[in-house]
């Protein structure tokens, strides 16, 4: 196999808070390949978001990324000098976040939010960045590409916006995009739109994508590789199907079973009993064994838990196996 | 004779959108939002009836005008069979008891000054169904035992709790006045899937204890077919179709309840996801198409559909469907 695009190894990302330590993110390891749409899903609070802010080094104040490593290209982003990141952001790993209204500036016209970024990384002249602006923008299915870029973010519909933000993230034709949650604040059928054209895109482009959600729905239908993540921690890593097919961990099942479906009856909602919780102090054993159903004995006193291969390109990590 | 809890007939809410000011535009324009336009819904004793639409579609304001949060603009609401379409601040005040709404932020439904004991127990001391201390402080423990929290949760704040929790208070403080009917505006679309389905067994069980009616709203499809006997899916402030949940998912009849299935990604990767891609977007409430208001999206579009209205027609036993294909005159049928 090639050298993955992007390879995160052993990640971890604390939060020092006056009642202790937060760890939002804690051991994660994971590889995206080169065209892949890799899938984090996970609940809120679950540290997905963090990866994901992490590998463009964003993490928020408070935060601060205790070890591990960011391989990108075979290149640590972890190592990079504030300039050097600077480059990376946008013209080869760029981002699309949930809310596509904080994410564009309201002060400023669609226009020059597009072009200023072809300006500042591709060195295009206001002409032809405009020029190439419209077509990206006839491309992702804006209507009146010519008028609309004239317009304010306000002026638009959510799902426009979100149109607009997916222009800006692939203008620049980055290797790596980090969707985090881009169609949680749309209707379902403005994600179905929204999910095609970035499936297509990603093709078109050959860009690999790191997709953060909290809709198994979505993953099972845009993904090629599937993370799932609990109180930050990566527990089961498996091909899209083969997740769906036979998952193993006793988070991913439950997490499996309490999804209601619109395409069959289900008798009773299937809930997990307790709460998330915030992992602050948590001890280091298993995180999911006070909720889980399926817990050992000796679930309790093992401190370290690691990845079992459980068939070839099907990790988990739970002490069953 | 009549099983009906609430019936609405014709019932309908309008805004008026002042247009604002504007560098070219200094008068101000009005526009009218149709927000609910000529409804006519019921609610059976006993009965979740789901309404289900996209954002903007008029679903809240449709909830809220029903147990009137909301004036209707015209048209009639029945209650028990009462008329109280009209009815003055004083009926309104008994009314109250026997309607109750839950809202979808648990967050900001709450009162963070107030400690559960307080939220709970102030509807009951309003209606003046407590007469002392000791009962109050026995009818609250008793409330949260029935939503699944802890008689010593009484003196927390809504900060101490999580979001699943929050709801459940919410919801106590919703039967705590014995009501029949219930509006449950979005109530889960906050959670995360295994809370959500906490509070959604909650309801189911309420239901059956308390006898209730719910109103359930939710833009959340699958949830929707779980819990409800009846689903009533909305575009553009009009009731598109109208059904037993089983039969409107078995067989969706309006293109735009068949879109917005097809649209729902299935957790499950072996199926496959044809979505049926509709054109464009939701046009505003202000300035709705001419004809059937889905015609330009629609992807069974024909020669009247941009010309003539359609209301919502019985097609069989108790499925309701407002389409120009289901009155014999489509191309389709010949």
């Amino acid at each position: 196999m090639n050298d993955p695009l992007l390879s995160i190894k052993n990640l971890k990302v604390f939060f020092h808070l006056d009642i202790g330590i937060l760890k939002a993110v804690n051991g994660v390891s994971l590889d995206v390949q080169k065209g892949q749409i890799v899938g984090l899903v996970g609940e809120s609070g679950g540290g997905k978001s963090m990866i994901g802010l992490s590998i463009l080094r964003l993490v928020p104040e408070g935060g601060k990324i205790a070890s591990g490593k960011i391989l990108f290209e075979g290149k640590n982003l972890l190592n990079l000098s504030e300039d050097e990141i600077r480059i990376i952001r946008g013209s080869y790993i760029s981002m699309i976040l949930q809310d596509p209204l904080t994410s564009l500036n309201p002060a400023f016209r669609i226009r020059s939010q597009i072009i200023d970024v072809l300006r500042l990384h591709k060195g295009y002249d206001k002409k032809e960045s405009e020029l190439i602006a419209i077509e990206m923008l006839h491309n992702v299915g804006i209507p009146d590409p010519e008028k609309n870029i004239r317009k304010f973010p306000h002026q638009l519909s959510g799902g426009m916006r979100q149109r607009v933000v997916i222009v800006i993230a692939f203008s620049c034709n980055p290797k790596l995009i980090i969707a985090d949650e881009p169609t949680t604040a749309l209707d379902v059928t403005i994600q179905a739109q929204i999910l095609r054209l970035l499936k297509n895109l990603s093709i078109e482009y050959q860009t690999s994508v790191l997709f953060i959600t909290h809709d198994l729905g979505v993953v099972a239908n845009l993904c090629d590789r599937v993370a799932v993540i609990y109180a930050g921690e990566i527990v089961e890593i498996a091909q899209t199907r083969e997740l769906f097919m036979n998952p193993r961990h006793p988070y991913t099942k439950a997490l499996f079973q309490s999804i209601p479906r619109h395409d069959m009856k289900q008798e009773q909602f299937y809930s997990i009993e307790g709460i998330t919780g915030t992992p602050i102090d948590w001890p280091e054993r298993c995180k999911f064994y006070p909720r889980c159903s399926e817990k050992l004995e000796t679930c309790k006193h093992t401190n370290f838990v690691d990845f079992v291969t459980y068939s070839p390109d099907h990790l988990v990590r739970c002490l069953k196996y | 004779m009549n099983n009906y809890l609430v019936k609405t007939s014709n019932l309908k809410k309008y805004y008026s959108e002042e247009g604002g000011i504007s560098f070219f535009s200094l008068g101000s324009r009005k526009s009218l939002v149709r927000a609910v336009d000529n409804i006519n819904l019921f609610v059976h004793r006993n009965e979740v009836l789901g309404l289900v639409g996209e954002s903007g579609c008029g679903k809240s304001t449709l909830g809220k005008t029903i147990i009137r949060l909301e004036e209707p603009t015209s048209g009639k609401i029945f209650f028990e069979d009462q008329d109280i379409t009209n009815l003055s601040q004083e009926g309104l005040k008994s009314l109250r008891k026997k309607m109750q709404i839950i809202f979808q932020d648990p967050y900001s439904s709450l009162n963070p000054r107030k400690t559960v004991f307080e939220t709970i127990s102030q509807p009951l001391k309003v209606h003046g169904m407590v007469f002392n201390k000791s009962e109050t402080s026995d009818r609250v423990a008793d409330l949260l035992q029935k939503v699944g929290l802890e008689k010593s949760h009484m003196e927390r704040y809504p900060h101490q709790f999580s979001g699943g929790q929050r709801q459940r208070i919410c919801i106590a403080r919703a039967i705590a006045l014995d009501p029949i009917f219930l509006v449950a505006d979005e109530v889960v679309s906050a959670l995360d899937v295994s809370i959500q389905a906490q509070i959604l067994n909650l309801l189911v069980i309420l239901k059956n204890d308390l006898n209730l009616s719910i109103l359930f709203i939710s833009h959340d499809l699958s949830v929707v077919r779980q819990i409800s006997d009846r689903v009533a899916v909305m575009y553009l402030g009009k009731i598109m179709e109208m059904a037993p949940s089983e039969n409107l998912f078995s067989s969706p009849l309006h293109p735009y309840t068949q879109a917005l299935m097809s649209a729902i990604p299935v957790p499950d990767a072996e199926i496959g996801w044809h979505p049926i891609i509709l054109q464009g977007e939701t046009p505003s409430p202000s300035q709705r198409p001419k004809g059937c208001f889905f015609h330009p999206r629609c992807h069974k579009v024909f020669d009247i559909c941009d010309k003539e209205d359609i209301s919502l027609n019985e097609i069989s036993q108790g499925h309701f469907v407002a389409c120009h294909l289901y009155n014999g005159r489509s191309p389709l049928q010949k």
